[in-house]
């Protein structure tokens, strides 16, 4: 499966999704921009950031051209929210883990990982780890 | 799943990791507020059911919290499951009401040895339901 995820077709995605957010929300006109300037604002408050996790997927969804199932967890440490996301994507079709991956550093050692995770502090880090889980996603259905 | 089964597993995931007491451990996670001793619950959870079906999983998991500024856990525990051999999610849930929706993981309330207990009869039963259908096809 080829997905067409030029940065622009990312951005477009985005700003779909966000306004369909705000619709959904009964919310008035509040662009990224100020809603990304209130999330710098509120930082240390882990209930702001519930909103980047759909945004995020939603886009992705958009892109992909049908609904995923998947998982978030904003990632903590004793002092707090970290800013990091870590996502676990799952294909409904074949209920295969698309953020699946093996690595070895030393050719003998297999690690496997079933997240893809990134820290989210403004838009262009919401583009990147859109970009991000697009090209794992991308990678998984072309070895399916 | 048999309940025995998964009373003795539970209590073989606790001789590892030397818990004497899975219902005080439990509760004081809960109770107390107490992130590691949650951190404890989950291990012992993913344990027992790894012991269950004598396999290794691959797990990500969450320790929800009542408050949102500071990690208090409130005894609400997600877990994602996944095959390390197929890439199979085992937490896989279609949603019975709404088709086309679907869920990646386990959700289990563990406030006491009992719930604990629930907890790993039913995440191990999801798992044995998705390790069938995948058989199946």
């Amino acid at each position: 499966m080829q997905l067409t995820h030029t940065e622009e077709r990312i951005k477009q995605a985005i700003e779909e999704v966000w306004q369909e957010l705000l619709q959904e929300a009964d919310a008035e006109n509040y662009s990224l921009e100020e809603y990304f300037e209130d999330y710098r604002k509120y930082w240390d408050d882990p209930c702001f950031p519930n909103d980047i996790p759909e945004l995020i997927m939603r886009t992705v969804e958009k892109i992909v051209g049908r609904p995923l199932s998947w998982y978030c967890e904003l990632v903590r440490d004793p002092a707090g929210f970290t800013g990091e996301y870590s996502f676990v994507v799952i294909d409904p079709k074949t209920q295969k883990c698309l953020t699946y991956r093996e690595y070895t550093f030393d050719g003998v050692n297999v690690h496997r990982f079933i997240n893809v995770a990134g820290t989210v502090v403004n838009y262009e880090d919401i583009v990147r780890l859109v970009t991000k889980l697009l090209n794992q996603i991308q990678s998984a259905l072309a070895a399916a | 799943m048999d309940r025995e089964k998964v009373l003795q597993a539970l209590r073989e995931a606790q001789a590892e990791y030397d818990i004497k007491n899975l219902d005080r451990l439990v509760r004081e996670a809960w109770e107390e507020g107490d992130v590691l001793y949650a951190e404890i619950v989950v291990e012992l959870t993913e344990r027992a059911v790894e012991i269950l079906f004598d396999q290794n999983f691959i797990w990500v998991h969450i320790i929800e919290s009542e408050d949102c500024e500071e990690w208090i856990p409130d005894g609400w525990y997600s877990f994602v499951v996944v095959h390390p051999e197929t890439g199979q999610c085992l937490t896989f849930l279609k949603d019975p009401v709404h088709s086309g929706k679907s869920r990646a993981s386990f959700r289990a309330r563990i406030r006491s040895a009992d719930d604990a207990v629930d907890a790993v009869m039913r995440l191990a039963e999801l798992i044995e339901q998705n390790l069938k259908s995948r058989a199946v096809e």
